[in-house]
């Protein structure tokens, strides 16, 4: 604590002296000059004093410099470049309009220095645009599944939306969507993900040198924004895939003002399915999920946004037989809803206020009716996590080369980990009981990055109150990075981070099932820590309109959680009332490491674009009560990640498209032997010598590693211009030369037999898709 | 690309797309598995025993576990016949199992070894060329503080049905474990041409029996709901049920034999679910998987007359 003070200290002095320098602010938002809508990650760049900034999530950016004549360079992928020239004597506003780019490919960036000079490392950006070329299982777009292409970053199961950053958890992702986080980024078990790609603006992922503004989870920050929708025009997209349809519309509500954006998405299994299946067994499964995005301007000073989100998943299944009915379910549920104001305080001071509710349920049910005697039972699990947060996020660039960040945010979550109704007709038994709990997280932040000549840092400090009932916990969380122009073409950067994660998923899968489920840390499950260092290499190709990347990392984590052995929380029963299961002896904590290297060429533009990306990592566990406290590879260590993903416009509105990915296979926990185990007594209780059951013995926990990953998955893109907007086809192919790769693994009966075997399973073999689109 | 399409062209285009999203569907639908091998390396030791007062003979399963990839039926007992089984008491001191190969046991006879509630028995099973393998329980005291009561009835035409709360009244301050089981006599009085048939059946009373912990809820009482459907019959023969008694069996778990069981159950559960978390079952012996374990039973008999509602 006193460390993060001093170091605190000393950046505060150093900013005091810079702002003794004359100087003066340049600031402004940046916009589509069609639509109107902001452009967050846009770079600002002034060539003589070579400093540069990237706009924030509203587009806002500020630079102060001492009064001059500068030309002010702004670039963003999919726009014109832009020149301004501009007279600096006194702090001023400028807004800058860009206009989209007819041919993307054929333009030339060149205000790239901020990009180096920008001290963020260990950040992932895909463009919209390219991410939506990149082929996909069943034709759905998903940007969390394009991140699984890049290094750094695992994927969990074949086909799954899990992301495991360095070495961290699924959990350990702190996924926000206009500010809001989600808590659940999953559809149908995981196979795609909540975020319909007709609806998102930008998205990132950051993976180490965290800025301070971000805080609470270990591994990574996945950043989504959502469209604005266009202020001058309506528009709109509408698709039809195998699996869903969705539609988008934008427009604006008062031109120049106001703006909106919709977009819907949901599957038709349940419904194509229907009348194929007889009365007595329907399964049914659907997802759909609805974004709204509204925006105003109020005055020259200030912007209202309102964003909502609404995602559903739900399994139903009815089966009958002659008087009895039986059904069951699962269902979960994300409500994210929030209201940002924006305010440009004065020239070079911007202020966003945001007040959050994010809402996550989940739970299943069973229930069986008799119809000859008209009663019923029925029993519902369910479990759930509130959020609401108040944060204000303020930018400040009164003084020459930096840009200053601070803010608060406070937070009140409301856990419910298990609420059961039950009623039982048959026995008159009814029982409704409710566990719930509460905790609070205070946090500040700020931040300072600095660019100066060819040296450049984002030194921050971000201190949290968090508190769970009596347990009260005090951490700061110190952030520094620190960067070196090698020329102009190069740059080499360093950081470190410390990072806490007070809250908890109680996962049994990995999968986000709803029996996974959200806890605060208390006394006993204290809140996570991590701490990470890397290192890192970045260097432009201006001709191949390239950046290449190389990055080293070492990360600790403290009381990190996995089940003890035996613990199960998935089969709730008679003799598991929820007065009676203790979460936290059913966990135990301890200490995690990891380390690696991750090298990537990316080339955002182009009429061949894409990346290749390598990642050497090895990640690890220690638990004092599991594998005799020693330290055994986490559930994802994969030692080698190699992704290529390629694009190719080979005529115009023609696009062909490749993504291969190599994976180093994973720990599994898998049985090596078998045999019985005896009971005392039979199922009535009688004692009985020949009473027993099957068993397999486990032996060490992750003791076995699943074959290696490899897939090729193919797309084509047709485009035609129509008098109102275009319609695309896609023809997509997953596992192009069907790869057996595996899914899971488990214990079986060999048919026929009492003999127990080992299982692999592939889930998804060669799948062709087909996805039809049309923008109007 | 599709702009220029004839009427031809295009009902080939359909047959192409219908053909594409059938074979897309058969391929979708199908599920991909294979037998994998694994490393074949010799299995653990599993040594199985419990105790409970009053047995008549004390045995213990001494047995090796063996590779998934070995080609033995599941189920197949490799017993292990040479080992050295002692079973130590303060009260009847160290005592040796003999080896039964009808049974494939060691045991000793109960007068020999007697079990007592409140006694600690330690075990040692001795094996060339593996370290020793021991353990230690304490076999608990009985617990006669559960009944049970009739809560309601309901008869319609042909079936008649009673709906029962049993309970246990917990011990403040130990760790307690049970397991209830229940049955009802049923007695059966048949009309037919020529005579009265009478037949008596056990039927049970709970759908399940859980195993219950004190863990959370020390002292407290514990129920568990039960009920009995007793029918009338007019085929072949008119045939009329009654309930004569209750039989409740209360088991009460040693605290390890508790957590052996439960996992056992957990185990039992899980197997072939792919989402479940996978279960270890855990062993209280050094050197060995296996449960050394016990229980004491108390039996009641309840008149189907002196059940009150």
């Amino acid at each position: 604590m006193r460390r993060s003070m001093l170091v605190l200290f000393l950046f505060l002095s150093c900013f005091s002296a810079q702002a003794q320098i004359k100087s003066c602010s340049i600031s402004g938002l940046v916009r589509d000059a069609i639509t109107g809508e902001s452009l967050p990650g846009a770079h600002v760049f002034v060539q003589a004093t070579n400093t540069g900034v990237i706009t924030n999530n509203y587009g806002f950016y500020v630079l102060t410099l001492p009064p001059g004549d500068y030309i002010l360079k702004i670039s963003y992928v999919g726009y014109n470049p832009l020149e301004l020239p501009f007279q600096l004597q006194k702090a001023e506003r400028l807004d800058i309009k860009l206009n989209p780019s007819i041919e993307l490919h054929e333009i030339e960036v060149k205000a790239r220095m901020s990009q180096l000079q920008n001290p963020q490392m260990g950040i992932l950006h895909i463009p919209m645009i390219q991410a939506a070329s990149i082929p996909a299982l069943m034709g759905e777009k998903d940007v969390l599944k394009a991140f699984q292409l890049m290094p750094g970053v695992q994927s969990g199961k074949e086909g799954t939306g899990g992301l495991f950053v360095r070495g961290g958890g699924s959990d350990q992702n702190l996924i926000i969507l206009d500010d809001a986080v989600v808590y659940n980024a999953n559809h149908l078990f995981g196979f795609f993900s909540l975020f319909n790609g007709q609806a998102i603006k930008e998205v990132s992922l950051i993976k180490g040198g965290f800025p301070a503004r971000y805080g609470g989870r270990l591994s990574s920050v996945i950043d989504i924004t959502m469209k604005e929708g266009d202020m001058s025009a309506y528009h709109g997209e509408a698709g039809i895939g195998l699996i869903a349809s969705r539609i988008m519309f934008e427009g604006p509500i008062k031109a120049g003002k106001s703006s909106f954006m919709i977009a819907g998405r949901r599957t038709y299994f349940d419904l194509l399915s229907r009348p194929f299946l007889s009365e007595n067994e329907q399964p049914a499964y659907f997802f759909y999920d609805l974004n709204l995005k509204t925006n105003f301007v109020l005055n020259e000073k200030n912007r209202l946004y309102i964003s909502a989100f609404l995602g559903k998943d739900e399994l139903n299944t009815r089966s009958s037989e002659h008087d009895i009915v039986n059904k069951m379910g699962l269902n979960w549920r994300n409500i994210l809803a929030n209201v940002r104001l924006n305010t440009l305080l004065s020239n070079g001071l911007f202020m966003n206020n945001t007040l959050v509710f994010s809402q996550y349920n989940s739970g299943y049910y069973l229930n069986q009716e008799d119809n000859h005697i008209n009663k019923s039972y029925h029993i519902e699990h369910s479990n759930g996590l509130k959020d609401i947060s108040l944060k204000s996020d303020f930018v400040l660039g009164a003084v020459p080369r930096h840009t200053i960040r601070f803010g608060s945010s406070l937070s009140y979550y409301q856990f419910m980990p298990r609420k059961i109704v039950l009623k039982n007709e048959f026995t008159n038994e009814y029982d409704n009981e409710s566990e719930s709990s509460q905790s609070g997280l205070l946090s500040f932040y700020i931040e300072d990055e600095f660019v100066y000549d060819k040296w450049m840092y984002n030194i921050g400090l971000r201190q949290n109150f968090y508190t769970s009932g009596k347990h009260w916990l005090v951490r700061a969380e110190p952030r520094i990075t620190i960067g070196y122009l090698i020329g102009n073409k190069s740059s080499i950067k360093a950081s470190f981070t410390m990072m806490n994660q007070f809250i908890h998923l109680m996962s049994s899968t990995g999968t986000m099932l709803p029996a996974d489920i959200w806890l605060p840390a208390t006394k006993s499950i204290q809140a996570q820590q991590s701490i990470q260092y890397s290192i890192g290499y970045e260097r432009e190709f201006s001709r191949l309109k390239a950046d290449f990347s190389l990055e080293a990392y070492y990360k600790t984590s403290s009381n990190v959680l996995t089940y003890r052995d035996g613990a199960n929380f998935f089969f709730i029963d008679a003799s598991n009332p929820p007065q009676q299961i203790n979460w936290e002896a059913n966990v135990t904590s301890g200490k995690a490491k990891a380390f690696g290297f991750e090298a990537m060429l990316h080339k955002k533009q182009g009429k061949l674009n894409g990346w290749l990306g390598y990642g050497w990592s090895k990640s690890s566990v220690r638990f004092n009560e599991i594998n005799s406290g020693d330290w055994f590879p986490s559930d994802y260590d994969r030692r080698h990640d190699i992704s290529i993903v390629l694009s190719y416009d080979f005529k115009p509105n023609r696009k062909v498209s490749a993504s291969w990915t190599y994976m180093t296979g994973h720990p599994v926990t898998l049985p090596y032997h078998t045999s019985v185990a005896h009971k005392p007594y039979d199922f009535e209780g009688y004692t009985s010598p020949t009473s027993f059951i099957n068993i397999d013995y486990y032996g060490e926990r992750n003791n076995y590693r699943t074959d290696n990953y490899h897939r090729l998955d193919l797309a084509l893109q047709l485009t035609k211009p129509l008098k109102h907007g275009e319609r695309t086809w896609e023809i997509g192919v997953y596992n192009a030369y069907n790869h057996y790769n595996p899914f899971m693994y488990y214990v079986d009966n060999l048919y026929g037999t009492d003999k127990r075997i080992l299982k692999k399973t592939t889930l998804f073999p060669f799948i062709p898709s087909i996805t039809y689109v049309r923008k109007f | 690309m599709f702009a220029n399409f004839n009427s031809m062209k295009k009902v080939s285009f359909n047959i192409a797309t219908i053909c594409f999203l059938c074979f897309y569907l058969l391929v979708a639908c199908t599920k991909f598995e294979e037998e994998i091998d694994i490393a074949d390396i010799p299995g653990p030791y599993v040594v199985s025993s419990y105790l409970y007062p009053g047995m008549d003979t004390v045995k213990v399963y001494v047995h090796q576990a063996y590779s998934l990839n070995a080609q033995i039926q599941t189920g197949l007992i490799i017993p292990v016949e040479n080992a050295e089984v002692l079973i130590a008491n303060a009260q009847s001191g160290k005592l040796r199992l003999m080896y039964n190969p009808n049974d494939s046991t060691y045991a000793i006879d109960g007068n020999a070894l007697r079990i007592t509630a409140g006694q600690q028995y330690t075990l040692s099973v001795a094996i060339a060329d593996h370290p020793l393998i021991e353990s230690a329980v304490v076999v608990p005291f009985p617990n006669e503080n559960f009944g049970i009561i009739k809560t309601d009835s309901n008869t319609s035409q042909y079936v008649k049905d009673y709906y029962f709360k049993a309970f246990i009244n917990d011990s403040a301050g130990i760790q307690n474990n049970y397991q209830l089981f229940g049955t009802a006599e049923i007695e059966t009085v048949c009309q037919t041409d020529t005579a009265v048939e009478i037949t008596t059946e056990m039927s049970m009373i709970f759908d399940y029996s859980p195993l219950i912990s004190d863990q959370t809820r020390d002292g407290q009482t514990f129920h568990q709901n039960a009920d009995l459907s007793v029918f009338d019959r007019f085929y072949p023969y008119q045939c009329h049920s009654t309930a004569l008694s209750i039989n409740l069996k209360l088991i009460h778990l040693e605290g390890f034999t508790y957590t052996y069981l439960k996992a056992l159950e957990d185990f039992d559960i899980a197997l072939g679910d792919p989402f479940a978390q996978y279960v270890i079952v855990p062993s209280n012996l050094t050197n060995a998987q296996g449960v050394f374990g016990a229980y004491a039973v108390v039996e009641k008999e309840i008149l189907w007359s002196e059940l009150s509602k």
